[in-house]
């Protein structure tokens, strides 16, 4: 049988993963190897790789950005006098500062570390969750898999809005509260995913072999089904985080979010928006960080996508 | 993740659609208080052919009102319904002034003890019944039974009986209220009070319609159980949108009234509301966004009404560190209060020294200048350092309440600032204005709460008694036997000079032990469409007599 695309990608992508792999197969190892065909894959597209450019500038601004002005994110016109509310970006105030006189080059990139961390972090809970729940479900199958997924189903039909609302109320505002939120309503998709490719994947020989060999369910569940949905987690990570920087703008723009003296790109949305007839700047540059970042991790998600399927055709 | 991924997106651009369509900051009280009477209030001359065919007016109102019980209510947004749709004795002019209301004439003894209104005789309530005297004793003895609870019982203390019948001491029968002639109403008071007529414009003192309050319990201010005997039938009440009312034909003074109809909405923020005034969708706004002052100012629609009042912040004296005046005194000295004023509340406030307002009889004797305009870093680092957290260092986080309004947010994070100046920690939470009132006053949780006074009556007294033990507007768990006495003893004062230093006496106290930190003395400036004839927001409770505004042509 010629080595199909998908079974070798998957015996690669176990060996990557740091298991010895004594098969030694020179044969695999002469053909080009699939993170480098990913590789090759994704930098041949364009919008993915100025997209991964963007994010990578988003991510080193949020973290150095504090740093390159002499102020402090929570320093305004009450602390030092000499700061001026509602200044057009100029020299001194690459962005301009807000209402209280703080300057916002350095409150976006803080801002920016607040959005980002909370997106990521939100997309590991929902990763971890999604992934134990879906492959539980797929590779237990029968009646859990229907209890499991039925619950699903009715968490899916509550409206995440109100859902995630009511939540921040009762927890009140905060990083932990709103990682939460996000979590809580975002984890069945990533669920239902693992578990329809669980449930091919527990067909095929390798799984049956395994079991014939006397590996427990864990052992098979974790060693061999859920590397090879690694791919499809992947992707699904960088589709999920634009959904968490946008749910977490969403909630600070109701007044749910973070709160005073602390910002993220939401809250500071938020204020700019109540500036918006007078001082539009200040709206302008939290919607464009917004907008940019979820665009590109869109496109990152996508070109990872396609470069991970090998049937995708290549693009020049 | 598609299916969440496009519910936010959604979401994000209905939001960005409102933004859009709204915008502005504003601070300001979420209180505007009505008062009827006000025949020949500022409205110039107009011809029928000058007015505009539809007679109405449409209103933000920022805010649910808390309660539109008469006896119950406590703060200028119930109140600014309230008094359009109820009558009392006597209405007010522009100047404070009392007119003719229910009450077509009233005498008071020489000795200043004994007030007798004549009612009319004619007036009826809008079910019918004619309105009597025994209507205000109702009224009055159901705020001052014990068991109603009402907050504002103790603005009646002056009334013979009164003290002891709400303090659970007394009886109904004792008290100085006389209605055995349904046109007459004696009312009998401890000590004299150049206050008592004008202060029958208050809600408290309004008369309520008792077989309909013993009919429906708390719902019987519900419109479809409501009787009401003010110049606006109450038509409408959609809970947390809008209110609508309508003149009511059988008012005494119909006729003379041009205003139709006044449709309420309870727009909280501040931009959205004035992006709705400049829509023509309002036409009157009292909370203006920060943001925008600057611009605002500049506009023909942009009134200045002057305003008796403070704007504070109270502290829970019985939550630590709060507890400890050091620590009071200290976050007082840390605020640069003209700061405020210039970056936020922009429309020529003045920064508060002590509680009572100037305008206030007497104010230059009372005032007291304990709070400078300017933040006294050093010695609020001191005190603070007294009471066992130097530069904050130990000190439990502070946390700041006020209802939702762009504009208190403003100032939270301002103050938030400035006391991160002296190492104190800030949170700020906020809440919808009906769930702050009941908050702030039940719930021992609250540390920091902003708040706003604005006069009920023109006479420090009335500021005062608000911090008084037993007063059910005190919510800062704060009682001092002094000062309790030095207003006590006011009432029985030989002049205005031995009042006003009573008054003077209890100020030092409350600046000694500091249980609120006033931060500034308010105006009243708000949006009004050109074409709204007659607005006038009185000093007093920022009352606005509708019945004498006119659409004109536009």
């Amino acid at each position: 049988m010629k080595d199909e695309p998908i079974g070798k990608g998957v015996k690669k992508f176990t060996s990557v993963d740091g298991e010895t792999f004594d098969a030694g197969e020179p044969l695999v190892l002469e053909q080009s190897t699939l993170l480098g065909d990913v590789v090759r894959r994704y930098s041949h597209n364009r919008a993915a790789m100025a997209a991964l450019f963007i994010l990578l500038f988003m991510i080193i601004y949020s973290t150095v950005g504090p740093w390159l002005r002499p102020w402090s994110f929570d320093e305004g016109l009450y602390s030092n006098p000499s700061l001026i509310p509602y200044q057009l970006p100029n020299l001194a105030h690459w962005f301009g500062t807000d209402q209280n006189g703080r300057d916002l080059f350095v409150r976006l990139a803080m801002g920016g570390r607040v959005s980002l961390l909370i997106a990521f972090a939100a997309t590991g809970i929902v990763l971890v969750i999604g992934v134990l729940y879906g492959s539980l479900a797929g590779f237990i199958g029968g009646k859990t898999d229907e209890v499991m997924m039925r619950f699903v189903d009715v968490l899916y039909g509550l409206p995440y809005l109100p859902f995630a609302i009511i939540l921040l109320v009762i927890l009140g505002a905060g990083i932990v509260p709103m990682l939460l939120a996000l979590a809580v309503v975002s984890w069945l998709t990533p669920s239902r995913l693992v578990r329809g490719q669980m449930l091919t994947l527990k067909q095929n020989e390798y799984v049956e072999a395994a079991r014939a060999l006397g590996a427990t369910r864990g052992r098979i569940i974790f060693r061999h089904l859920l590397p090879n949905t690694l791919g499809i987690i992947v992707v699904a990570m960088f589709l999920e985080v634009p959904g968490m920087i946008l749910g977490e703008a969403t909630l600070s723009f109701l007044g749910l979010g973070i709160s005073s003296p602390d910002a993220s790109w939401g809250t500071l949305a938020s204020e700019g928006w109540k500036a918006l007839r007078s001082h539009p700047w200040m709206i302008i540059l939290p919607g464009i960080f917004i907008a940019v970042t979820v665009l590109c991790f869109n496109f990152v998600g996508d070109g990872f996508r396609d470069a991970i399927d090998p049937r995708t055709k290549e693009t020049k | 993740m598609d299916g969440l991924k496009r519910t936010w997106l959604g979401v994000i651009l209905v939001v960005a659609l409102v933004a859009a369509l709204g915008v502005v900051v504003g601070c300001g009280d979420t209180t505007t208080t009505v008062a009827p009477g006000g025949d020949s209030t500022s409205t110039t001359a107009t011809d029928m052919g000058d007015l505009a065919e539809d007679q109405t007016l449409a209103l933000n109102l920022s805010a649910e009102p808390p309660s539109l019980d008469p006896n119950l209510a406590t703060d200028t947004t119930s109140a600014l319904v309230i008094n359009n749709i109820f009558e009392g004795l006597v209405h007010l002019d522009n100047d404070g002034n009392p007119l003719p209301g229910a009450a077509e004439s009233w005498e008071s003894s020489d000795d200043g003890l004994t007030y007798t209104f004549n009612l009319r005789g004619t007036d009826t309530w809008s079910n019918g019944d004619p309105v009597t005297s025994m209507d205000f004793k109702n009224s009055w003895t159901r705020i001052l039974d014990p068991a109603t609870a009402a907050d504002y019982a103790y603005m009646l203390y002056q009334i013979v009986g009164a003290e002891d019948f709400n303090g659970g001491t007394g009886t109904a029968d004792a008290l100085g209220i006389d209605a055995t002639d349904p046109n007459t109403l004696v009312v009998t008071l401890t000590s004299p009070a150049p206050w008592f007529v004008p202060m029958m414009n208050h809600q408290a003192f309004f008369p309520i319609p008792k077989a309909t309050v013993d009919a429906f319990g708390d719902k019987w201010t519900e419109p479809v159980n409501i009787v009401t005997n003010g110049p606006y039938s109450f038509v409408e009440w959609n809970h947390d949108s809008d209110i609508l009312l309508t003149k009511w034909a059988d008012f005494r003074e119909a006729e003379s009234i041009t205003l139709e109809t006044v449709k309420m909405s309870m727009i909280n923020e501040e931009t959205t509301a004035v992006a709705a005034f400049e829509n023509g969708e309002i036409d009157v706004q009292d909370a203006l966004p920060t943001a925008d002052m600057p611009r605002l100012k500049q506009l023909p629609q942009y009134k200045m009404f002057p305003t008796l009042g403070v704007y504070y912040y109270g502290f829970n004296t019985k939550q630590p560190p709060l507890d400890d005046v050091k620590v009071r005194k200290a976050l007082a000295l840390a605020i640069d209060r003209q700061a405020i004023i210039d970056n936020i509340a922009q429309a020529d406030q003045q920064a508060a020294s002590s509680i009572t307002p100037p305008g206030i009889p007497g104010f230059d004797v009372m005032v007291q200048d304990f709070l400078k305009p300017t933040a006294q870093v050093d010695e609020a680092k001191a005190l603070l350092a007294e009471a066992g957290f130097p530069d904050g260092a130990g000190m439990p986080e502070i946390v700041i309440y006020h209802n939702t309004s762009e504009g208190h947010a403003a100032i939270a994070t301002a103050v938030q600032e400035q006391w991160k100046a002296i190492g104190v920690n800030v949170t700020i939470k906020n809440m919808e204005w009906k769930q702050y009132l009941d908050f702030v006053q039940n719930n021992d949780d609250v540390m920091v709460y902003r708040m706003g006074w604005i006069a009920d009556f023109a006479d420090a007294y009335n500021f005062l008694e608000l911090f008084r033990t037993n007063s059910g507007n005190n919510y800062t768990r704060w009682g001092s036997a002094d000062f309790d006495k030095a207003l006590t003893d006011s009432l029985s004062a030989a002049d205005d000079a031995a009042r006003w230093d009573l008054y003077t006496q209890a100020e030092k106290i409350a600046s000694d032990e500091m249980p609120i930190m006033p931060i500034y003395w308010y105006t009243n400036p708000d949006l009004v469409q050109e074409w709204v004839d007659g607005y006038f927001a009185q000093p007093l409770g920022n009352q606005v007599n509708l019945w004498v505004i006119k659409i004109l042509k536009h």
